[in-house]
């Protein structure tokens, strides 16, 4: 046998292996991983097909499959490809599936102690509107928020003593960007005014662009003077 | 020009093709396996460049060289192979538990 006969017996060995384990894989995988398993041994099995045919040439048995090799062998790198890019598709889709469960249990998490926290804890966007309420701004002050992010409130938070008359969202807009640290201000509700504690912090996205503001307040006393 | 087989010269144009895309797709991950296999599909390039090149310079040299590259080929495929078939039996039996 010729040096290229003993090398494309080997290779024709080597491609045997690599077909059969990736047949072997079709079996373990689901969906996906097992769509890129077949198309993984489709690819190799195009390249036995040139190895075998290559070899029973060699080894002076039968030149038949010669012609057929071109056009077999023409199709193995789309399908490697094809195969390459289903794996690495379902990898990404499943590391954005374990991603979005991770950040919906924080985000689960964060809003039990939000709700549960016993003090009013407010979005305020940039026109001074409440983008959400937690259940105890709800309960205590009347600072709901609606299904479309419309503003149903039923409370004004303006600074100690200010008017209310004037508000168009639910918080005076000066609470908009500013840092407030323990401030007394005033929550004009139906009942009456109240007192709280307010600090505020302003939002700002990722380009820097100011978003509103989160602020966090407390009945300063438990009596409300009227308005 | 005689030579030159127009099916083998398309097939290297293709594989130049698709090989950045190829290597770019496997890049994505740090996987043994894709080491065999990048070896390989060089392995693959290499052997349609050089049956290009036998049918002008050298015959007997590079048919053997074509040859002993698609045999490399086949035992990287073979070892890429087995690596990878050990990462998903690994990853299979760490999500079963």
């Amino acid at each position: 046998m010729s040096l290229a006969g003993v090398f494309d017996l080997v290779g024709a060995l080597g491609f045997i292996v690599a077909t059969v384990l990736a047949a072997i894989s079709i079996t373990f995988g689901k969906g996906a991983s097992r769509l890129a398993a077949v198309l993984m041994t489709a690819a190799f099995s195009v390249l036995t097909f040139v190895m075998v045919s290559n070899t029973l040439e060699h080894l002076g048995i039968t030149a038949a499959l010669d012609p057929f090799e071109d056009f077999v062998e023409v199709v193995f790198f789309p399908l490697f490809a094809y195969a390459l890019y289903v794996m690495s598709a379902d990898t990404q889709l499943k590391t954005m599936r374990s991603m979005m469960h991770a950040a919906q249990a924080e985000h689960d998490l964060v809003m039990g102690i939000v709700d549960s926290a016993t003090v009013a804890i407010v979005m305020v966007d940039t026109r001074g509107c409440a983008g959400f309420s937690n259940t105890f701004a709800e309960k205590e002050f009347g600072l709901y928020v609606g299904p479309g992010h419309e503003r149903v409130s039923h409370a004004v938070i303006v600074p100690a003593g200010a008017p209310a008359d004037s508000i168009q969202g639910a918080f005076d807009v000066r609470i908009v960007g500013a840092t407030i640290r323990d401030e007394r201000w005033d929550a004009v509700t139906e009942t009456g005014r109240i007192p709280v504690r307010l600090s505020a912090t302003p939002m700002y996205a990722r380009s820097g662009e100011l978003m509103g503001s989160v602020v966090v307040f407390i009945r300063e006393e438990p009596g409300t003077t009227s308005s | 020009m005689d030579s030159l087989s127009y099916s083998e010269v398309f097939q290297l144009l293709l594989a130049i093709v698709m090989a950045p895309i190829i290597l770019r797709t496997m890049g994505s991950t740090k996987r043994m396996a894709h080491l065999w296999m990048v070896l390989a599909l060089i392995s693959i390039l290499g052997s349609y460049v050089f049956t290009i090149a036998e049918g002008f310079v050298a015959p007997t040299l590079f048919n053997d060289l074509e040859h002993a590259c698609l045999c490399l080929a086949g035992i990287f495929f073979a070892v890429g192979s087995v690596s990878a078939t050990r990462h998903l039996r690994a990853r299979l039996a760490g999500d079963r538990s």
